[in-house]
């Protein structure tokens, strides 16, 4: 069967990402790399870990937790085009944190890119388009023709120009269905912060001479946040062992691990927020920074309208 | 998170296809209720002789012997087959025979077992009182000692197919003193024991199989009770347990597989649009109830995860049939079984097997730790 409790490597792999995440927001590039999150799919003959999707999807729950703006999703995935090319030499840069790799998604103006920055320079930017091309061009081949800020402050897009024939190609539907598993991944640590720290506030807030968690209203908006947090997260796990083994659900199970991540990420992110009342509100608060952050991973592999073409077009498991 | 034992599931899963291919009934099922028993009973136990019933109990009680992943896949086999649901058989195999297999004394366990896995026995539940529905712990129906017999007088309320039930999962009050949860006693009730009145309710879905049942001085001899005298609120909770947790996987599955059969019938719009949701919750619906038969295989504790599945579940189901009926505008609200009796039917789910607010009290308290 398809077993979805975490084994023990995957709950090992979550201990010691939580433990280093849970000391520093950003831990230090190079420190990840040396603990091998970038090469952790990576096969063994080419330098990696020897793990597969199952086990990055735990890695980067904690990532979204952790609301870590380093670039892992585009670095790990730049990683999946090189061995799909056969670059063994810019699998090895990748994978040992010496080239970072920022997103870049087609903009609205034919020829231009929509690239994600979180400000820190790159070595290179994979662009994924809706046909599953991706492509892999080295920073000094991409013309910024304007940056912009966007609803997370930890991210700003950058509007560029990049020659049509530019780096390293790779036609294969599979590296975005495996970024958008784990930006799936990301959402569902995302949905599951906001569901604990309004657990949290529900216990420890006292009004009315009573936690508040004790009153129904709160105490079943905290268990809507634990059912969207499970959902999300067992549809996750499902999609990536799916795709581990190649079964043909994973077509369906893909996008509808992104269309239930992302919505349980932003209802969680929306009702933490109400939860704290006026102080989750405010910009001292982190309450926004999940709702913000959440929008982000959120249209990441394909916006929502496409998502619903998609689900549509799947092929029945039945 | 893996895939494990694949060609294994897969033997057994077409092992399981190959004999529904030749043994589903092709009539439909009657809807008169005692045609509706011989129907279920018979189909029961075809199940039985073709060594399908009970996939996952103990095979020394009848059952197959095999495991939750075996059961999950005989009940997806079964909804591919459009085989009939286990009707009044449901309460019997998916609460009462679970209950007995953990917590009932080995002579309980080898009568009933066998009998409701060979279709001879129906069961039914009598927890819920008029002054106790979801405070289950209110209730009042009495059972007073009396040599080997407890003597039953009360009322339950919300029997389903206690018009044709055979056994009673019967919970009162043994202990006059006590209050809540103590001195509760879970017994087998004998549907035929004199003092016994059973009144059908219709539903607001034109349905009958719902119940009240009258004790006037009903005798239950104390070798019916299951666990202990006086301990049966623990035993009501295993039984909630199964009912709101591997109880409903079949109607998961019809669920998800429903939705799949209105997609393909010709939706557009909001309709399509939202059963294209529906179609992406219907899947992690099921990824979670994977979740759950992994993680029970651990031994973990599930109140919680069960609940969940039971409340998404629920939820689910109340949209897609709405969406459904939307969908068919003025044609779907003539009557018929395929969409307005359904949707009709539907509104049951978030209040069985515990409202969806005792789900979220549940949730919240058991899973999240949040104070009562």
């Amino acid at each position: 069967m398809i077993d979805l409790a975490e084994n023990e490597d995957q709950a090992e792999i979550a201990r010691t990402a939580a433990r280093l995440l849970s000391e520093l927001d950003d831990p230090p590039w190079q420190q990840c790399a040396e603990l091998g999150w970038l090469a952790l799919a990576v096969p063994e003959h080419l330098g990696g870990v020897g793990y597969r999707l199952a086990e990055q999807v735990v890695l980067f729950r904690e990532l979204g937790r952790a609301l870590t703006t380093a670039p892992f999703l585009g670095t790990v995935l730049a990683a999946e085009l090189a061995m799909a090319a056969g670059d063994t030499v810019r699998l090895a840069a990748l994978v040992s944190g010496t080239e970072r790799v920022a997103l870049g998604e087609p903009a609205r103006v034919h020829g231009e890119w929509r690239i994600w920055s979180d400000g820190t320079p790159v070595g290179s930017v994979l662009l994924v388009d809706d046909s599953g091309r991706c492509r892999l061009v080295d920073s000094d081949q991409v013309q910024t023709v304007e940056t912009t800020a966007t609803v997370d402050p930890a991210y700003q897009l950058r509007i560029a120009c990049i020659a049509p024939e530019a780096g390293l190609a790779v036609e294969s539907a599979v590296i975005a269905g495996r970024g958008a598993v784990l930006a799936a991944a990301m959402l569902v640590g995302i949905a599951e912060r906001a569901r604990d720290e309004s657990t949290r506030y529900a216990v420890d807030r006292v009004q009315y001479g009573r936690p508040i968690g004790s009153f129904q209203a709160v105490k079943h908006r905290c268990a809507d946040m634990a059912v969207r947090a499970e959902a999300a997260w067992a549809l996750t796990g499902l999609a990536a062992v799916e795709l581990d083994a190649g079964r043909a659900e994973a077509e369906l199970d893909v996008t509808a691990a992104s269309v239930v991540a992302t919505s349980a990420a932003l209802a969680n992110a929306r009702d933490n927020i109400q939860n704290h009342g006026a102080v989750g509100f405010t910009d001292e608060h982190s309450a926004h920074r999940y709702l913000k952050r959440a929008h982000v991973l959120g249209v990441q592999f394909g916006a929502p309208s496409r998502r619903v073409e998609r689900l549509l077009a799947a092929a029945n498991p039945w | 998170m893996e895939l494990t034992d694949v060609a294994e599931d897969d033997e057994f899963r077409a092992e399981v296809r190959d004999w529904l291919a030749d043994h589903v009934p092709r009539e439909p099922a009657p809807t008169d209720r005692a045609a509706r028993r011989a129907f279920d009973m018979a189909w029961q136990r075809v199940q039985f002789d073709g060594g399908y019933a009970g996939v996952s109990w103990p095979a020394e009680y009848g059952g197959r012997g095999l495991g939750l992943a075996q059961q999950l896949i005989w009940y997806e086999e079964c909804v591919r087959a459009d085989s009939p649901d286990l009707g009044c058989g449901f309460v019997g195999i998916n609460h009462a025979g679970p209950t007995l297999i953990a917590r009932a004394g080995e002579e309980q366990k080898r009568y009933h077992l066998p009998r409701i896995l060979r279709g001879e026995s129906v069961w039914c539940q009598g927890f819920s009182e008029p002054g106790a529905g979801s405070d289950l712990a209110a209730l009042t129906t009495r059972g007073r000692l009396d040599g080997d017999a407890i003597v039953v007088t009360g009322q339950k309320i919300w029997t389903s197919d206690g018009d044709i039930a055979d056994f009673q999962e019967l919970l009162i009050r043994t202990d006059p003193g006590s209050a809540r949860h103590h001195g509760l006693t879970w017994v087998i009730c004998d549907m035929r024991s004199p003092g016994i009145d059973v009144r059908p309710i219709m539903t607001m879905a034109g349905t009958t199989e719902f119940c009240e049942v009258f004790y006037d001085e009903v005798r239950i001899p104390v070798s019916n009770v299951v666990g202990e005298l006086g301990a049966g609120w623990s035993v009501a909770m295993s039984t909630l347990g199964f009912e709101r947790g591997t109880g409903f996987l079949r109607e998961q599955l019809e669920l998800a597989r429903y939705i799949e059969d209105r997609l393909r019938s010709g939706v557009d719009g909001a309709v399509a649009a939202g059963l294209a949701t529906a179609r992406a919750e219907a899947r992690a619906m099921y990824a979670m109830t994977l979740r759950m038969v992994s993680r029970s295989a651990r031994g973990d504790d599930l109140a919680a995860s069960a609940s969940m599945i039971r409340l998404y579940y629920s939820e689910l189901r109340q949209r897609v049939d709405r969406l459904v009926v939307d969908g068919a505008g003025i044609d779907g609200l003539v009557r018929g079984p395929a969409v307005l009796d359904r949707y009709l039917d539907g509104y049951k789910v978030t209040i069985g097997a515990g409202t969806k607010d005792v789900q979220r009290n549940i949730i919240g308290e058991r899973g999240l730790g949040l104070p009562k």
